[in-house]
C-alpha cells in the first residue's frame, strides 16, 4: 500500500472535512499519519477476528490486581 | 494564621472543621484572600466565586452547629479544573468557544465531592479544551508555576496544579487523557492520580477523548488523594463505561506495610530521554523504597512507542469528531497548537481508528504479562526532564510542537491507551529549584496499592511539606 499522501489529505479536506490545510501542512500530516498507521498495521494483524473495542472493559476487570 | 490554615492537609482541615476547631467561614475566607493575592502572579482561576463560596461556608457552619454533617468534606473549600459541569452555571473549558457556556447537567465526580460537603470555590485555568501539557493559554492567560512563575504549571490541569501547590486550597479535580493530571502534579510538587479507566464517572465532564479521558484529583498528600478518590469512585448509571466493582476504602489501607512489595524499574523506553539530573532523583526515591523494605527489580517493558502511537491515532480521531463542527465553522477561535493537535484526526480512516481501539486489549495484556507478573508496580520518572520555562515551551503550532508534547508526556501518554492507573508523587527538586516527581503504575484497579506505596514514601520524606516562597 502507498499509504496516505498529500493529495489524499487535500482531496479529503476539499470534499469531506471542510478544513483548509496548505499543501505543506497536508504533506506534514500525511507523514505523521503514515508513521502511526505503519505502527498500527504491525500490531493489528495479531488482533482476533472477534475483537471489538468494548472488550476492553472486561479485560481491565480480568487483569485487575485482585 | 491564614497561611497556617492553608498549609494543613485536606483531611486534617476537614477534621478541624468537623470538630469545630476551625469554622468553614475561616477556611474559605483564607482561601479567597490567598486566591485574590496570587491571581495576578499565577493566574490560576478562570472564575473565583467568592460570594457564593462564603454563603455556602456560612450554611455549612450553621448545619454543624445544628449537629448536621453533610459528609467527610463538610465545609472544605475546593476549586476544580473548569471543565466539570454544574447545571445552570458557567463552565469555560479554558476556551474562547465556551467562555459563556452554561451547562444543563451536573458532573457526577464534582457532585459527589459537593455532596460530601465540599464548597465550590471556583473554576481553575487549564489548557484550552484540556489540550496541552504546559499551561499556556492565549484566551485566559498563561498559568504560572508557584515555585517560579517563569516556569510552566504543566497541563492540561494547570490551574489545579498551581493553586494546590500555592496553598490556595487543598485539592481539586483535574482530568487526564495523556498525562494532564500527572504532568502538573510533577511540575508543581503534588500528588496526582490517573485512575483506572472506568473507576470514576466521566458524566458531565467536557469530553476530549471518549476512550482515554479519566477523572482524578491533585493534592499535596497521598492520604488526601485517597480520600477524594474514594468519594468520587464507583459505578454511575449516567456513564456506561464505569465499573461495577466495589470501591475499596483506600484510606484504611494506607498504613499496610510495603515490606516485600516488588517495585519494577524499567530497563527500556522510560529512561530513553530522561536527563541525568532527573535519573538521580529517581534513584534516590528508589533507595527510600528499598530502605522501607520494598524489593527493587529491573524489568523489561514492551515497546511503549507502540502504545503511544496508538494513543496518537485514537486521541485526534476522537477529538476531531467532538470538535468537528467548530473546527469547520470557527477554526480561528482555537489556539494554533490546539487546532493542529486535532487536525490529523480529520484524515484517519475509520478502519484504522477502530483497529487502534481493537489492539488495546492485546497491548494491555502484553504489558500486564510482561511487567506485572514480575513486579507489583512499575516506577518511572513523572517527567523526563527538569521543569521547562514558559518561554522555552511557547512553541504554538511551530515545528517544535510535536517534539515538545512528546517529550513532556513521554512517561504518561501510554497509560491512557492501556487504561491502567498511575500515581504521581513528588520526590525532590532540580538544581533550579523546581519540583520533580516519580510515577507508580499498577494493574487495573490497583489504586489502593499505589496509594499505599506513595503514602509510605511520604512518611519517609518531607518533599510534600515544602512550601513555595511566593508573594504577589
Amino acid at each position: 500500500m502507498s499509504g496516505i499522501s498529500k493529495e489524499h489529505i487535500l482531496q479529503a479536506a476539499r470534499e469531506i472535512t471542510g478544513a483548509k490545510p496548505t499543501p505543506e501542512r497536508a504533506e506534514e500530516l500525511a507523514g505523521t499519519l503514515n508513521v502511526l498507521i505503519a505502527a498500527l498495521d504491525k500490531v493489528a494483524s495479531d488482533v482476533a477476528f472477534e475483537t471489538e473495542p468494548a472488550n476492553m472493559k472486561t479485560a481491565l476487570d480480568q487483569l485487575a490486581a485482585d | 494564621m491564614s497561611a497556617d490554615i492553608l498549609n494543613a492537609s485536606l483531611v486534617d482541615t476537614a477534621e478541624a472543621i468537623r470538630s469545630k476547631k476551625l469554622s468553614s467561614v475561616e477556611v474559605v475566607r483564607a482561601s479567597i484572600a490567598r486566591a485574590e493575592t496570587l491571581q495576578p502572579v499565577l493566574n490560576c482561576f478562570t472564575q473565583l466565586l467568592a460570594d457564593e463560596a462564603l454563603e455556602e461556608a456560612e450554611r455549612a457552619d450553621a448545619e454543624l452547629a445544628r449537629g448536621e454533617l453533610r459528609g467527610p468534606l463538610h465545609g472544605v473549600p475546593m476549586a476544580h479544573k473548569d471543565m466539570y459541569y454544574r447545571a445552570g452555571k458557567r463552565t469555560t473549558c479554558g476556551s474562547k468557544i465556551r467562555k459563556d457556556y452554561i451547562a444543563d447537567s451536573d458532573s457526577t465526580a464534582l457532585k459527589r465531592l459537593l455532596d460530601a460537603g465540599s464548597i465550590y470555590l471556583g473554576g481553575l485555568n487549564m489548557a484550552e479544551f484540556a489540550t496541552g501539557p504546559t499551561g499556556h493559554n492565549a484566551h485566559w492567560g498563561d498559568n504560572h508555576n508557584p515555585w517560579n512563575p517563569d516556569y510552566i504549571a504543566g497541563g492540561s490541569s494547570s490551574g489545579t496544579g498551581s493553586s494546590v501547590a500555592a496553598r490556595i486550597h487543598f485539592g481539586g479535580l483535574g482530568s487526564d487523557t495523556g498525562g494532564s493530571i500527572r504532568i502538573p502534579s510533577s511540575v508543581n510538587g503534588l500528588v496526582g492520580m490517573k485512575t483506572t479507566n472506568g473507576l470514576v464517572s466521566r458524566y458531565g465532564l467536557m469530553p476530549l477523548s471518549f476512550t482515554m479521558d479519566t477523572v482524578g484529583a491533585l493534592t499535596r498528600t497521598v492520604r488526601d488523594n485517597a480520600c477524594l478518590t474514594a468519594i468520587m469512585a464507583g459505578q454511575d448509571p449516567l456513564d456506561a463505561t464505569t465499573s461495577s466493582r466495589p470501591v475499596p476504602d483506600y484510606e484504611s489501607q494506607l498504613e499496610q506495610p510495603i515490606k516485600g512489595l516488588r517495585i519494577g524499574v524499567p530497563e527500556n523506553y522510560y529512561y530513553e530521554v530522561t536527563t541525568p539530573e532527573i535519573k538521580e532523583l529517581q534513584e534516590a526515591s528508589l533507595a527510600i523504597f528499598r530502605e522501607l523494605g520494598a524489593e527493587i527489580i529491573e524489568v523489561e517493558v514492551p515497546d511503549m512507542h507502540v502504545s503511544t502511537h496508538m494513543s496518537n491515532i485514537v486521541f485526534p480521531a476522537e477529538a476531531a469528531t467532538i470538535h468537528g463542527t467548530w473546527l469547520r465553522e470557527r477554526p480561528e477561535d482555537y489556539q494554533d497548537q490546539v487546532r493542529s493537535r486535532y487536525e490529523p484526526g480529520l484524515y484517519i480512516p475509520a478502519t484504522k481508528y477502530l483497529s487502534a481501539l481493537g489492539a488495546r486489549v492485546n497491548l494491555l495484556k502484553e504489558f500486564c504479562n510482561k511487567v506485572f507478573t514480575k513486579v507489583d508496580v512499575l516506577h518511572t520518572p513523572g517527567l523526563s526532564m527538569a521543569v521547562p520555562s514558559l518561554a522555552d515551551t511557547d512553541v504554538a503550532a511551530g515545528q517544535g510542537m510535536p517534539e515538545m508534547v512528546a517529550r513532556l508526556s513521554w512517561t504518561t501518554r501510554s497509560n491512557n491507551y492501556l487504561g491502567i492507573p498511575a500515581l504521581a508523587v513528588p520526590c525532590g527538586f532540580s538544581a533550579d529549584g523546581l519540583p520533580a516527581g516519580f510515577q507508580l503504575m499498577g494493574r487495573p484497579f490497583s489504586e489502593a496499592q499505589l496509594f499505599q506505596l506513595g503514602h509510605a514514601y511520604q512518611g519517609a520524606t518531607d518533599w510534600h511539606q515544602r512550601v513555595p516562597d511566593i508573594s504577589a
